[in-house]
């Protein structure tokens, strides 16, 4: 009996793999999925819905950008779909696979290796390195200390810090602080990398240089980027803009862009 | 508890509460000026309960630990003092004969009991005077079969009972009274432990054995063992008589004791008492009852030039000697009195005290004229007409005395729990700030001043210490509860000594005080520590919490340091000119007023002038010299510079610290010249200052003494030392820990799994080091302390582990009363013997003892010192398995051979432990120089020495006079060796010695038995109870007084292993209070690791790992510095005392480390559980 999970659970994990690295057919380009997703958030006093009926597909090598005001639900869908949040109802799936059955551990696991994360505040461990910032990720996919290493400064390099390696977190700029948060976001080569404002902590000038990371990423590499942000400056530059309002999607419009920033 | 460390407790109380005033009005005063900063301050308090609640719990465990001490010093007090009122009760003064029982009439005559009533006749502070019989005698109950070998019998004059209870004593339930003046002839009044023993009741009739046969009398009532008849501290039954009945018994005339009750100020338990009343009682009896010529013939001899002489440079001796402080007032006073032209009321009560007698028999050999001796020991046998004994004030005394070392060595101990506490206080205000520090750098910014904050953090900080004042005394009267109870119960069994739970307002007062101070004064030490907040640092949340100020330049400094030294002249030139100009009055009075500012601007300037050498003084250059000159100062005279020579051992200890780390920042310039970068300099610079210290102060405790000779030193240095060296091994730790992490990598960080949790495990604590430091610091500190004390307390379990060490192979130690000798006790056994048989014994022996006066004959001053014979029979010599440490290789190389040739030649002697000064050091030591010892035989010293020729007489009064008697010493007995009957100095030798030495015949008053089945001891000790009951034969199973003294001694352990725990709960809770921050500190970066694919339980495993990673280094550290310093404390023990071996109680140790291993990961799960509960969304929601 216990095998027979054992071998399920190898064989999903070897489909997901397939199919999220799109061996398996080039015509499957579907990556994340809701479906009808609601969730409240309850202070105890009051209950805000932030999801209201939320449904949305986003497909592989995408840039999207889920826009909105404050308060419209984008950061809640953006942690729903990543699986940093339960839904209340609804579907979320990524590759197939529907997050809600998923145990807290196999996510975490899910996570580490195929989903990367942005946040506006860039949350580096303050205690480490830039470097080790980035080997963290790689470790915990199960790499070696040398190949983490190696891969770690590949991606620091390809960020444009291949020579603040050594370099604690608050001895970097604000700038240069995503940039090592975006390099540990790409460090496993992940189907999805979500970002939560990723500009948002940025003076415009910065902005516009990480805006041109993420969109010289996506159109070389094919890497997949959901951005929330209320900029439109970030907005332009994204494939698709998906808009919010009180937890429902009001707008969904592709954009054919290849305006690049420099 | 009067004294602790010295300190009267009343001063303490006052000086104590007096400062916490002080510093509650300060603040008070402060925060009337700044309301606002107060209501700042306050508000966190209820705003983060759980927080504040945290706080008080840390900071409370320093007032825990004192508290408990006291209390438990109290409770210890009270019970003796109960048990002293209780046997003693209305007893104040006890009046005896100065005649040795066995070389004269040893009762006090009806006109001796006369002469003292006439004196008091008027004296309205005495209540009673009421002479009495009190024998110990063998005592049967016909109708049970039963028998007390040795009971405390009393005879009492019923027509004296004034004063004593007025005929009335408690009954058994303690409430109502029993009448004895119904005591008539034939009949007696039991205690309740002899109606028990004997299992009779009221008409019961009980038995008397005497020299002159049985006497039966009936029991016409049962009372509670208090005053008259509590029996004493060993013979707990005891019966009342009239003292007619026990006169005819004992054929005796006049009394055995006359006892005196004085009117008291305070009644304890229904007793009244005064300490000064009874005192001076006793020194007008003692004036009243000296016999006037002896006395007027001791005077004179003693004011001859000689004896004067001498006893003047003895004088001078004594004071030269700290430890002797409290004699040498009275023989300073005793010197001055013999400078009057009469021998005064003061004089005769200084003589007739002991302690001087003592150094008046010393001196006595030191003069040389034969005729001043003789008329000088004559005079001093001859002084008294009776010895006044101020029993009650004596035995409070002692309650007193053992008491308050017994808190003194919890203090000691408790101390490192106490600086392990104030550690965590400290700990817990530098987490506070760092998690204030946006906070506070934002305030900052907005325009608050740094002295605002030190205020708000001051103003917070005095309200924690009050609730943790208040919350810790409650629990260390509570924790100090439970550990009573736990005493209360280990001697349960013990008719010795009752405890109850009592602590003084005093105590409680002292606990309170001395808590809130010291935690008040860490708090100002964290709050000034804030206050060097550097703002941008704050604000961005940089890496270094605090950076250092910037030094002004020597210029600035110095121009600082004189505007200071100025200042009076200005400010006084202003108050002048104010007071001249006739502004109004109140402005005028206002200045005049100011000029008290005096005392502030002195320690201001005291402190600018610190800071202007502080830069210098961190150079190191400067520094040197102190600690040289320290160091220096602290040798012994024989050994340092001629005048400049404190002997000293704090000194040298401080300054050879300051020495160190000085040299160390001299090293950190010198790499800084040659051009090494900072992270160099410091790591070999501290390091350098971490490892001179751990070897300094690791070394052997008589390590230097050869530099500086033998040094004075106290308690203190043993907690300096332990303390400092704790705190060297974390300073090495803490500059080398990416040596520990690379080690950590490289072996366990390579496993797949764990590592990223490794990684996580140690970057946090390796990135605050303060933090991880003081921690493991405390950590340390506590497992350090256990271990020293497991330690210890297994080296003196030598006896209970060869108990033949100390039983010499005997199983039975039977004593009997000198009036009732036995004649051959295997013929007494075959008679009288009903289940006892001779082929029970294997062998029978029997020892006597005589007092006598000894002189070693090579030795430099031939002086005659006290000792004891016991003077044994063959069966006793050749028969003991006691071992030789010391031995005369002509007469043999074994213990055997040895002890066969003393049966063989009476005129060989072996000598006791005690002898060559080989005593337990913690014990009391025995009284002044006037107790014979043996020179040139080093007690660490074991092996082969020459005999040694004693010659030995009796003491005045006490035997043939004029004997002299010459014995060859050729062995010195194991210290253990026959030490489970009362000590003294003893020299073993063939019984023929006493037909020499005493005029009277000397009984065999021990006896000794081996058993053929030592199986039955217990059963056998009764039976001869029982078979010689004739001769009042106490006996004991020697390997049950055994394992009744390892009882007693692992119930004390036990008891302070409790209250070292409540340290150990400090250092658990410390890892718990940083584990708990660490979780609301990092509840983005858990968010984080969350989001990148940390599962729940790798959150958990990583805040686990770090608790453990400090614990187990905490008690490797603590392990490793605990053992080498136990076995230092064993190296300097075993110098005095062979026979110890060290060891580790390894088990002991393992469940202790266990213990606090396991409680300090459970106290970290719970904030390991919650922060892996953190869902990652939300976490990541707030900045």
């Amino acid at each position: 009996m216990f095998n027979i999970f054992l071998y399920t659970a190898h064989f999903t994990s070897c489909l997901s793999q397939l199919i999220i690295t799109g061996k398996m057919s080039n015509e499957i380009s579907l990556i994340a999925a809701a479906e009808n997703v609601f969730k409240t958030y309850n202070t105890g006093k009051i209950s805000v819905q932030a999801l209201n009926g939320i449904n949305l597909n986003i497909m592989r090598g995408e840039m999207v950008a889920i826009m909105g005001p404050s308060g419209c639900g984008k950061t809640t869908l953006l942690n729903c779909m990543s699986g940093l949040d339960s839904v209340d109802s609804g579907d979320v799936s990524i590759a197939g696979q529907v997050l809600r059955t998923m145990s807290d551990d196999s996510l975490s696991e899910y996570r580490a290796k195929y989903m990367g994360f942005v946040f506006q505040f860039y949350n580096l461990l303050p205690v480490l390195s830039a470097l080790e910032n980035v080997e963290l990720p790689l470790i915990l996919a199960g790499a070696s200390q040398k190949e983490a290493t190696e891969r770690a400064k590949e991606k620091l390099s390809l960020v444009g810090l291949g020579d603040r390696f050594e370099h604690l977190p608050a001895e970097l700029s604000g700038g240069q602080q995503q940039r090592v948060s975006i390099a540990r976001s790409l460090a496993n080569d992940p189907a999805i990398v979500w970002a939560d404002e990723p500009t948002g902590n940025l003076d415009s000038a910065n902005a516009l240089e990480i805006m041109d990371l993420l969109k010289r990423l996506n159109q070389a590499h094919g890497q997949t980027f959901v951005l929330v942000t209320h900029s439109d400056e970030v907005g332009k530059l994204a494939d698709r803009v998906v808009q919010m309002s009180d937890g429902v999607i009001i707008g969904d419009g592709k954009r054919i862009s290849n305006r690049r920033l420099s | 508890m009067e004294k602790l460390f010295g300190i009267p407790m009343s001063d303490l109380a006052i000086w104590l509460s007096s400062l916490m005033g002080i510093i509650l009005a300060g603040g008070f005063v402060l925060g009337l000026r700044n309301r606002v900063l107060v209501k700042l301050a306050l508000r966190n308090l209820p705003r983060r309960k759980a927080q504040t609640v945290l706080i008080i719990l840390g900071l409370m465990l320093g007032t825990t630990i004192i508290m408990a001490a006291l209390a438990i010093g109290d409770s210890i007090n009270k019970g003796i003092r109960l048990q002293v009122l209780y046997s003693l009760g209305e007893t104040d003064i006890r009046l005896t004969s100065p005649v040795f029982s066995r070389f004269g009439n040893n009762y006090i005559s009806d006109d001796m009991l006369d002469k003292v009533r006439s004196h008091l006749k008027d004296d309205d502070r005495v209540d009673g005077i009421l002479p009495l019989i009190r024998e110990n005698m063998p005592v049967i109950s016909e109708r049970t079969n039963r028998t007390i070998s040795r009971a405390a019998v009393v005879g009492i004059a019923l027509d004296s009972l004034n004063g004593f209870g007025n005929g009335l004593i408690q009954a058994e339930d303690g409430e109502e009274l029993i009448d004895i003046t119904a005591l008539q002839d034939g009949l007696t009044i039991i205690n309740r432990p002899m109606a028990n023993e004997l299992d009779v009741g009221i008409g019961d009739r009980i038995t008397l054995v005497s020299t002159l046969g049985r006497s039966e009398h009936e029991i016409i009532n049962i009372a509670k063992p208090v005053g008259l008849i509590a029996g004493t501290e060993s013979i707990r039954s005891s019966a009342l008589f009239n003292v007619g009945t026990l006169k005819r018994i004992l054929d005796r005339q006049g009394y055995r004791m006359i006892e005196i009750s004085v009117k008291g100020d305070y009644v304890v338990e229904g007793v009244t008492h005064s300490e000064d009343i009874s005192k001076a009682v006793a020194n007008t009896l003692k004036v009243a009852l000296v016999n006037d010529d002896a006395a007027d013939t001791l005077f004179r001899v003693l004011k001859t030039k000689e004896v004067f002489e001498a006893l003047k440079s003895e004088v001078s001796k004594r004071e030269a000697d700290s430890q002797r402080q409290d004699n040498e007032n009275e023989l300073s006073d005793f010197l001055a009195e013999l400078g009057k032209e009469m021998p005064s009321d003061r004089f005769i009560i200084l003589s007739t005290d002991t302690a001087t007698t003592a150094v008046i028999m010393g001196l006595a050999e030191e003069v040389e004229d034969p005729v001043v001796v003789q008329s000088l020991l004559l005079a001093v046998s001859e002084l008294v007409e009776l010895n006044v004994d101020p029993i009650k004030n004596r035995s409070l005394e002692f309650a007193t005395l053992i008491s308050s070392a017994i808190v003194v060595f919890f203090t000691i101990f408790g101390s490192f729990s106490i600086i392990v506490g104030l550690l965590l206080i400290f700990l817990v205000f530098v987490m506070l700030a760092a998690s204030r520090t946006t906070e506070m750098g934002i305030a900052r910014a907005i325009g608050m001043k740094r002295r605002h904050l030190v205020q708000m953090f001051t103003y917070e900080g005095l309200v924690y210490s009050l609730g943790a004042s208040v919350v810790g005394t409650g629990f260390g009267l509570l924790a100090s509860m439970l550990l009573i109870q736990m005493m209360i119960r280990a001697f349960a069994d013990s008719d010795e000594v009752t405890f109850f739970f009592s602590v003084t307002p005093r105590s409680v007062v002292v606990a309170f005080s001395a808590g809130f101070v010291l935690t008040a004064l860490t708090v100002g030490v964290s709050a000034f520590r804030v206050s060097k907040l550097n703002i941008v640092v704050a604000i961005r949340g940089l890496s270094q919490e605090f950076v250092s100020e910037e030094i002004p330049s020597s210029w600035k400094r110095t121009k600082t340091v004189l505007k200071w030294v100025l200042g009076p002249f200005t400010f006084g030139y202003d108050t002048w000119r104010i007071w001249r100009s006739g502004q109004g009055i109140f402005l005028r009075i206002l200045a005049l007023l100011s000029l008290f500012l005096v005392v502030p601007w002195i320690v201001t300037l005291a402190w600018k002038v610190f800071k202007l050498v502080q830069p210098w003084l961190a150079s190191g250059w400067l520094l040197l010299p102190v600690g040289v000159v320290l160091t220096l100062g602290g040798f012994d005279p024989e050994k340092g510079i001629e005048g400049f020579a404190y002997d000293n051992a704090a000194m040298v200890t401080i300054g050879a610290t300051v020495a160190i780390i000085s040299l160390g920042l001299i090293l950190r310039r010198f790499i800084a010249y040659l051009g090494y970068g900072e992270e160099f300099q410091k790591r070999v610079s501290m390091t350098f200052i971490g490892i001179s210290l751990l070897t300094f102060f690791g070394l052997p405790f008589d390590a230097l003494d050869g530099l500086t000779g033998e040094l004075e030193g106290g308690p203190e240095l043993f907690i300096l030392g332990g303390v400092s060296l704790v705190a060297a091994a974390v300073w090495i730790v803490m500059h080398n820990a990416d040596v520990l992490v690379w080690i950590v990598s490289k072996t366990i960080g390579r496993w797949g799994s764990l590592r990223p949790v490794i990684k996580m495990a140690i970057a946090y604590p390796m990135s605050a080091r303060l933090r991880t430091g003081l921690t493991l610091a405390m950590f340390s500190l506590v497992i350090f302390t256990m271990m020293i004390f497991a330690i210890l307390t297994n080296l003196g379990d030598v006896v209970g582990d060869n108990p033949d060490m100390a039983s010499g192979g005997f199983d039975i130690r039977g004593t009997i009363k000198a009036e009732l000798p036995i004649d051959d006790p295997w013929a007494v056994i075959e008679s009288r013997g009903k289940s006892l048989s001779v082929s029970d014994f294997e062998v029978i022996t029997a020892q006597a003892r005589l007092p006598v006066e000894v002189r070693q004959d090579d030795a430099g001053s031939p002086v005659y010192k006290r000792a004891r014979i016991r003077a044994s029979d063959e069966a006793w010599i050749t028969n003991n398995r006691y071992q030789l440490t010391h031995w005369d290789p002509l007469y043999g190389s074994t213990s055997t051979e040895i002890w066969a040739l003393l049966a063989a030649d009476p005129k060989l002697a072996i000598v006791g432990a005690e002898v060559i000064g080989a005593t337990d050091n913690f014990g009391p030591q025995p009284e002044g120089n006037s107790v014979f010892r043996i020179e040139g035989i080093k007690p660490g010293e074991r092996g082969e020495i020459g005999g040694v020729d004693i010659t030995m007489r009796p003491p005045i009064g006490q035997g043939l006079q004029g004997a002299l008697v010459k014995r060859k010493v050729i062995g010195v007995l194991d210290q253990f060796a026959d030490s489970l009957e009362n000590p003294g100095t003893d020299i073993y030798m063939h019984y023929s010695v006493l037909g020499d030495l005493s005029d009277k015949p000397v009984p065999f008053v021990e006896y000794k038995f081996r058993l053929t089945d030592p199986l039955r001891a217990g059963e056998i000790t009764r039976l001869l109870e029982t078979t010689f009951i004739e001769n009042g034969m106490r006996a004991h199973s020697i390997n049950e007084v055994i394992a009744e003294n390892r009882a007693q001694g692992d119930a004390f352990n036990q008891l302070f292993q409790g209250f070292m725990g409540l340290g150990l709960l400090v250092g658990v809770a410390a890892l718990g209070v940083v584990a708990f921050r660490a979780v609301v500190e990092r509840r983005q970066s858990v968010g984080m690791l969350r989001a990148i694919g940390y599962k729940a339980r790798m959150v958990q495993l990583q805040l686990l790992m770090e608790s453990g990673f400090v614990a187990v280094l905490g008690s490797l550290l603590g392990v490793g510095l605990g053992t080498l310093i136990a076995w230092n404390i064993f190296k300097s023990i075993s110098k005095e005392s062979p026979g110890m071996t060290f060891s580790v109680p390894a088990s002991n140790i393992i469940v202790i480390i266990l213990i606090t291993l396991m409680f300090s990961l459970l106290n970290t799960l719970l904030p390991a559980w919650q922060a892996s509960k953190i869902t990652p969304s939300e976490a990541l929601r707030y900045e």
